[in-house]
């Protein structure tokens, strides 16, 4: 501490208060009379008083804040508050294990200010991402309250289904890091490692990238307290269009003509005549699913502290309403960091975070033949004038026809993913000299997680599947982990600044699965946990498993005259996935900086305030692969046995196959990049190009079914993905009044299979969207990007030409026409190209019909703030992606069964008094259906333009005046409406082009099977400081 | 003090490096196959997770027994929708029809179960060296049993012998139909004598006579279409195994038919005249799926709501007009007992008016009885779960051994001898002898034949095969389609038989499916497919 022990001839003493921009006195700001090392700090209350010169100039500085210079001449009492220096908060960023200046920065970072995720009325901070980071591809894989986001950064490296990013969330890092169960308001930093130079430290596990959060700590001073609460209204932005009363019933009745026998007369007999049905109001199934829905967002924080100790703590509760009836998502989150300073050496600190989240309703786009958004589509849109008996159309009796009221099947299930997650560390930092510390790092996290699923009577599963029936699934994950660094700096004379880190870790994860399940209740006012009251028990099942990591790592920062910039990181990892000496991995990295603007040459041309030019090169890894991956079990289930005589024999058989010498995927990525300020730094902007390869990828292939084998974890060959990523702010206006600022990414990522393993050219994949349509729908060739659509060519449909009369036999085929894999067609059946004219459509007619890789992607936010209002738009866009839309293969594809309904579109098939080229007939002669034969159902008919431009986030927002709040309690009042997913420009004639419910991940991209649609979703709220 | 504390708590992360360092894994929830295979109890477990493949949905428990089977004389569908599992049955199906690929997968799994078994158990420790020559005995027939059903169905397929062990296992040839048939010859020849006596084995294992029964099937199979391999030496060995069979004294035929019938569905243990038949349990109450679905896909009609204790059936196949117009219906007793005229509605029976919507009646859950007041009301014979049954499906009875016998001597012209064997058949039939010179040709001996066992052996799997092997697929087919016109079924209702419109020559063979064309690198299609 100072202490003002000389007192001049001609002294004066000054005093003071140094308040914060909400009027809070801000302790530790440090007062210092220029040119001398006369000074003090302010204390708890930000009074000072110092004895200076009589025309001394007072410096006030204090991080993070500009520093003032202020004359005391005349002037003895001073209240002077100081302004946030934003520019200069930003240039630091995180890197692993530990931050680092902008300045020496040599890999690519993208950072987002966490005040712009919170500004988003979303339940989970993810959903605020899109679009905000050039290369940082957030999207959807559908909108079910409480899933997370899919976050992709700079292409898919992995095809193994896995392309998730690293967490590190305070220094601890996680696989599996649930976006739920951290709070956006809490969150302090948020950083996107992208190139590997950047994320290679953080070894195995960084080659999807590595996203960075750290939460906020206290802050010296007085406790303050914030309340951010808001409310909103969600709702579904369209419907889509089914066939009216009238045309369905004109449909059953070419139904049953088609028919015949009795059929004909049963139509008279239950719906008399078709033109009864023209003013029939239609029940509309998607309405009586979907409804308006509330969302609720509250957070509590307190902040405060003094020198040694400080504190954070915060509470939130979420609530949001799903817009599909009966499903919604609802989370507590409680949050505690205390730092404390033992001595002047001795740091040490606790992190407690502990979230309670709830899932509710049906999963909707999870199950593959069995869909209530399918059912709503479906569903009949009118009752017959006399009763056919059936409720909704839907005969329970037939085995075929999996549907059920979606109503009631929403109302009826209770289906639930109950969880908390509890995560704690603590740290102790060792000054053990200067410039040396010793960070020891301790962390647990524990996620438990119930999942229940209870069918009442009015359920389909109620009434085919064994009556009233429940299960119950308890998951345990528990991960205990240290992380330990030793990190030097100094600065040596000459220019030279050097800093080095060595560190340890080590981890163990455990995983405990254990269901139960119980059928035939006898009462439906039962629940998931009376299990013991069903007559037929499921066998319980119970599963446990481990894995554990042990690291050593290592960095060496270098820069000569703030001018030359050198990093470099090896780190070592060993991991129990594998076997042997495939344990251990190895991922070096090396990246430079030279920062131009340092060199006179480029100063004195005036043009530039800022330009670095940064290269660098990595390895990074990926072991995102079961536990057991590399062990051949043997297992036995609940179908495994068989029955000698009456006794019942348990049997084991070998239930996995391993590949013994599997792998480290590993991804080498160059990265080169420039940043660069003109205008005095008014404009600012990146762009960074970047290549990287991914070897040894690891992948659950299949197998060839005659080995008995479904799949197979092996290394299977190599990927590319390059790509540029441009992103620029520009503080466009800058008055006292009136501010604008502009912020523009854009990225092009290009992915590309270079090589699969055993001279193969193709990998093709079923997505397995239905169970009974085993085409494969997608294929990863070698040359193109991984997972392009794949099927047969359309060519509308047979007409009356393509067939000869022949009398006795009906309409024959000509010659040269080809078949489309049924064993017989008719004028109006669906035709596909032949495209190697062998006169029949079947595999190998099949070819690249689409892609999902956007051509480019982004997003553009413009912020304004005049006087108290600040507005912020912005807007997300994808370009050139595809959509594999197959919930046309249902709704546009008409059969035999009555009483379905498909899309409007259907109206328009295919009859002898229609001969149209698009909906095929249902039937003609000799009894033959005109739809796609089963193996031929896909082709590019269902390939659909998913471009897209989306107003995505919208808020308007009024913060009080100084001037006003001083007759309140409050030193902060913000009050706001925001709106999420306003508009979207785009031709996909599906929900949301924003989709991707492919179960094989990067195999199977830009699939829409029933998906839950996104929301639009209008909030009010305010923003309070006390 | 304190500072101790300090430091303790500081020094607290460091802790638990000390203790856990490895990153050596022991599977918690499962044991790896080096580990498994080491004591008589681990074979047992072993060989009957062998076993256990065959009572699965995609084999017996429901593909391979029912939905595989109808579509041809005995048997038609009573749906009309092109539901996927029953693309064979309609002669729709293609290399990506699921059922073929999940039955092909499964096959193979009882045989690499099987590879794996028998390249492991030489080393485990079992102190009774018979017995466990006994287990290796029976695992070498289940793999024989496993490679018949492959062979039969889709003709050239992989010989696989050794066990998978790493992904290039994928990569294999086809073996010709005339190797594997030979390969399943040898191994049953060798092995049979290793197996136990029917009667002392547990029921429903491999016997000896199970496996001589079996040869007798398979030398039949390859004697005859389109194989034809060593005609006249296989139907010697026709003759040689089933009088292996005959002269075992362990088999014969029961007084009464639907004895047999009454015993598969009431799981009552008779080898009489059982050799070998797929074991079902209705255990679902107890969360254990070992029961199947005979008697309910193809039994007789009755979908009486809110039952979960059946007697429940989709009444998916009608039985064929051809094989009701086959049988001397006032004589015949096997006709009141396969044939169902009525179906059940809540629970009360129901005369059907047309033929062609008579049901099988031979794994009937629910028999129609003459109550006193002269109603008829159905007596439940078997009451599993309502979609599954604990109804045991046969494979080889004594009827079959008799009558596969009367064909081959046929063949090898001894025309009279063969009628001797028949007519054993008849007789327990109720019927006389057949008359002589309706048979004295040996081409008419084999015609009788072709109705004989489809009035003996209908609904137990063996038609499609049967017609396959005489050559006779597709004019059984159309026949089979005449006699459904002749019977009303025409105009509209064409779909009945849209078996026999689609049929083509391919359809006698299954395709390999796409999934093992595109995995397995060496493979071809099988020709009439490609």
């Amino acid at each position: 501490m100072f202490s003002s022990t000389v007192i001049f001839a001609q002294s004066k003493q000054v005093s003071g208060k140094i308040v914060d921009d909400s009027g809070f006195g801000m302790p530790g700001v440090s007062v210092l009379e220029k040119g001398t090392s006369n000074g003090t700090i302010t204390g708890m209350d930000g009074m000072f008083s110092l004895n200076v010169g009589n025309k001394a100039d007072l410096i006030i500085s204090f991080i993070g804040f500009k520093t003032q210079t202020i004359s005391s001449e005349g002037q003895n009492v001073f209240n002077i508050t100081l302004e946030e220096d934003v520019q200069q908060l930003e240039q630091v960023v995180v890197v692993g294990y530990g931050r680092k200046s902008i300045k020496d920065v040599t890999g690519a970072i993208a950072s987002v200010k966490p005040e712009e995720l919170a500004k988003a009325p979303v339940a989970n901070f993810d959903q605020a991402l899109a679009g905000r980071m050039a290369g940082v591809q957030v999207n959807f894989t559908d909108a079910q309250p409480g899933e997370g986001m899919n976050i992709i950064i700079r292409g898919g490296n992995s095809i193994t289904g896995s392309n998730k990013p690293l967490y590190v969330i305070d220094g601890i890092p996680m696989e599996d890091f649930d976006s739920g169960s951290i709070n956006a308001r809490d969150i302090e930093s948020y950083d996107v490692l992208k190139d590997a130079s950047a994320t290679a430290i953080y070894g195995s596990r960084g080659a999807n990238g590595v996203i960075i959060i750290n939460t906020k700590g206290g802050i010296v001073g007085p406790t303050r307290v914030t309340v951010n609460s808001s409310v909103g209204i969600q709702w579904i932005p369209e419907t889509m269009d089914v066939m009216s009363p009238y045309e369905f019933v004109k449909l059953q009745q070419e139904i049953a003509i088609g028919k015949g026998g009795d059929e004909p007369q049963n139509f008279i007999d239950t719906w008399v005549n078709p033109e009864l049905y023209r003013d029939s109001k239609a029940t509309n199934w998607q309405d009586e699913i979907f409804r308006s829905a509330v969302i609720q967002n509250h957070t509590v924080g307190l902040s405060g502290g003094n020198e040694k100790t400080t504190r954070n703590m915060s509470l939130n509760y979420l609530n949001q309403e799903g817009t599909l009836i009966n499903t919604g998502f609802e989370k507590f989150n409680g949050k505690i960091k205390l730092d404390h300073k033992l001595s002047d050496k001795i740091k040490t600190g606790v992190n407690i975070n502990y979230s309670k989240m709830e899932q509710s309703g049906v999963k909707v786009a999870s199950n593959n033949r069995v869909s209530v958004i399918m059912d709503a589509f479906t569903s009949r849109p009118v009752e017959p004038i006399n009763s056919d008996g059936l409720e909704n159309g839907v005969d329970p009796d037939d085995p075929d026809n999996l549907r059920f009221n979606p109503v009631k099947t929403l109302n009826n299930t209770d289906k639930s993913k109950r969880w908390t997650v509890f995560r704690a560390n603590a740290y102790t930092q060792f000054e053990l000299m200067k410039g040396l510390d010793l960070k020891l790092t301790g962390g647990y996290v524990s996620d438990n997680r119930k999942e229940s699923v209870f069918y009442n009577a009015d359920t389909r599963q109620a009434y085919k599947d064994g009556g009233i029936s429940g299960s119950l699934t308890d998951r345990v994950y528990t991960t205990l982990s240290t992380s330990n660094t030793l990190n030097y700096s100094t600065k040596i004379d000459g220019g030279h600044k050097i800093g080095a880190l060595l560190g340890y870790e080590y981890s163990v994860k455990n995983d405990e699965v254990f269901t139960a399940g119980s059928k035939d209740m006898p009462l439906d006012n039962l629940n998931v946990h009376s299990l013991q009251v069903g007559a037929t028990p499921e066998l319980p099942t119970s599963y446990k498993s481990k894995h554990m990591m042990q690291s050593y790592f290592s960095r060496l920062d270098y820069s000569f005259r703030e001018k030359y910039l050198l990093t470099a990181s090896y780190r070592v990892d060993g991991s129990s996935r594998f076997l042997g000496d495939n344990k251990w991995g190895y991922f070096p990295s090396v990246s430079v900086g030279w920062r131009m603007i340092e060199e006179e040459f480029i100063s004195d041309l005036n043009v530039f305030s800022n330009l670095k030019l940064r290269a660098g090169w990595g390895a990074t890894g990926n072991n995102r692969v079961p536990n057991e991956s590399a062990y051949s079990l043997m297992a036995s289930n609940s179908e495994n046995g068989y029955v000698f005589g009456n006794n019942l024999s348990k049997g084991f058989y070998v239930s996995k196959l391993a590949d013994a010498n599997l792998k480290w995927e590993t991804t080498y990525q160059y990265n080169a990049g420039i940043d660069f300020g003109l205008l005095d730094g008014r404009l600012s902007a990146t762009i960074d190009v970047y290549k990287k390869n991914t070897k040894d990828l690891l992948l659950d292939a299949a197998m060839a079914p005659s080995t008995s084998f479904k799949t197979i974890w092996t290394n299977v060959g190599e990927v590319e993905n390059k790509g540029i990523e441009f992103s620029f702010t520009s503080r466009n206006i800058e008055t006292d009044d009136f501010t604008w600022t502009t912020n523009f990414n854009i990225s092009m990522n290009r992915n590309k299979v270079i090589e699969l393993t055993g001279g193969a050219t193709e990998l093709k994949t079923d997505p397995q969207w239905n169970s009974k349509i085993t085409e494969y729908q997608y294929i990863s060739e070698v040359g193109s990007s991984v997972g392009q659509f794949y099927g047969l060519k359309s060519d509308g449909l047979y007409q009356v030409e393509d067939f000869n009369y022949v009398n006795g036999q009906g309409y024959v085929l000509k010659e040269d026409v080809p078949m489309n894999g049924s064993s017989a067609v008719i004028p109006g059946s669906v035709k596909y190209k032949d495209l190697n004219n062998d006169g029949n459509i079947d595999e190998k007619d099949r070819t690249v019909i689409g892609s999902a890789e956007p051509k480019h992607f982004g997003g553009l936010g413009n912020d304004f703030t005049y006087k108290g209002f600040d507005l912020s738009i912005f807007f997300q866009w994808s370009y050139g992606n595809d959509i594999l839309n197959v919930n046309r293969v249902l709704l546009e594809s008409p059969g035999i069964k009555y009483n379905y309904n498909y899309l409007q579109s259907v109206e328009d098939r295919y009859t002898s008094t229609n001969p149209g080229n698009n909906i095929h007939i249902i039937r003609g002669e000799k009894s033959v259906l005109g739809g796609a034969p089963d193996g031929n159902k896909i082709s590019d008919r269902l390939v659909e333009d998913g471009s897209f431009l989306k107003l995505k986030t919208v808020s308007l927002g009024y913060n009080f005046s100084k001037k006003f709040l001083k007759k309140t309690c409050f030193s902060k009042a913000r009050v706001y409406v925001a709106a999420q997913n306003l508009y979207t420009w785009t031709n996909y004639s599906g929900y949301d082009p924003e989709v991707s419910v492919g179960k094989k991940g990067a195999l199977t991209p830009g699939l829409d099977y029933s998906a839950y649609p996104a929301s639009t979703t209008v909030t009010f709220g305010v923003d309070l400081k006390f | 003090m304190k500072k101790i504390y300090f430091l303790l708590f500081a020094l607290l992360p460091l802790g638990f490096i000390a203790c856990e360092d490895s990153l050596e894994y022991n599977p918690d929830s499962s044991i790896t196959v080096e580990n498994f295979y080491k004591t008589e109890a681990d074979l047992n477990l072993a060989l009957t997770g062998i076993y256990s493949d065959l009572g699965v949905a995609s084999t017996f428990g429901s593909t391979m027994s029912i939905e595989w089977m109808a579509g041809v004389d005995e048997a038609a569908m009573s749906r009309d929708n092109n539901g996927f599992a029953w693309a064979v049955t309609r002669n729709e199906f293609t290399p990506t029809t699921v059922t073929i690929e999940n039955t092909w997968r499964t096959l193979y799994h009882g045989i690499n179960n099987a590879n794996t078994f028998l390249e492991k158990a030489p080393s485990a420790s079992v102190e009774d060296e018979a017995l466990k020559l006994g287990l290796i005995a029976e695992a070498r027939f289940l793999r024989a049993f496993y490679y018949y059903n492959l062979v039969r169905a889709w003709g050239d397929v992989p010989l696989r012998t050794e066990s998978i062990t790493s992904v290039s296992g994928n990569n294999v040839t086809k073996s010709s139909a005339a190797d594997v048939y030979q390969f399943i010859i040898d191994e049953l020849e060798e092995i049979a004598p290793n197996l136990g006596i029917a009667g002392q084995v547990e029921y429903g294992r491999a016997s000896q006579t199970a496996a001589y029964g079996l040869l007798t099937r398979v030398y039949l199979n390859r004697a005859g279409y389109p194989y034809q391999i060593l005609p006249e030496e296989s139907y010697a060995k026709v003759v040689e195994y089933a009088d292996m069979v005959i002269n075992s004294g362990r088999h014969s035929l029961m007084a009464n038919y639907e004895d047999i019938f009454m015993n598969l569905i009431q799981d009552i243990n008779n080898p009489t005249e059982i050799i070998f038949d797929i074991q079902f349990s209705s255990m679902r109450d107890q969360g254990l799926q070992e029961a199947g679905k005979i008697g309910q896909l193809n039994g007789i009609e009755n979908k009486t709501k809110n039952s979960t204790t059946g007697p429940y059936s989709y009444g998916y196949i009608f039985a064929g007009v051809s094989l009701i117009n086959a049988y001397d219906k006032d004589n015949d007793n096997r006709y009141d007992w396969n044939i169902a005229n009525w179906k059940a509605k809540k629970d009360v029976p129901v005369i059907q008016k047309n033929i062609y919507q008579w049901y099988p009646g031979k794994y009937k859950r629910g028999q129609r009885v003459l109550n006193d007041d002269g109603s008829y009301s159905i007596e439940v014979l078997e009451s599993g779960d309502k979609n599954y049954t604990g109804i045991n499906f046969p494979v080889l009875r004594y009827s079959d051994i008799l009558l596969m016998k009367a064909e081959a001597l046929n063949e090898l012209n001894k025309t009279a001898e063969a009628i001797v064997v028949l007519d054993q058949v008849r007789d327990r039939a109720g019927l006389e002898g057949i008359d002589e010179t309706t048979v004295a040709t040996k081409e008419a001996f084999r015609n009788e034949i072709m109705d004989e066992r489809m009035r003996e052996l209908c609904f137990e799997g063996l038609r499609r095969y049967d017609l396959i092997r005489w050559g006779v697929f597709n004019e059984k087919l159309q026949s089979a389609k005449q006699d459904m016109v002749d019977a009303g079924v025409s105009g509209k209702l064409e779909w009945m038989f849209i078996w026999a419109n689609n049929v083509q020559e391919k359809h006698q063979v299954l395709p390999i499916p796409l999934k093992e064309i595109e995995e397995n690198n060496l493979i071809k299609q099988n020709p009439l497919w490609e």
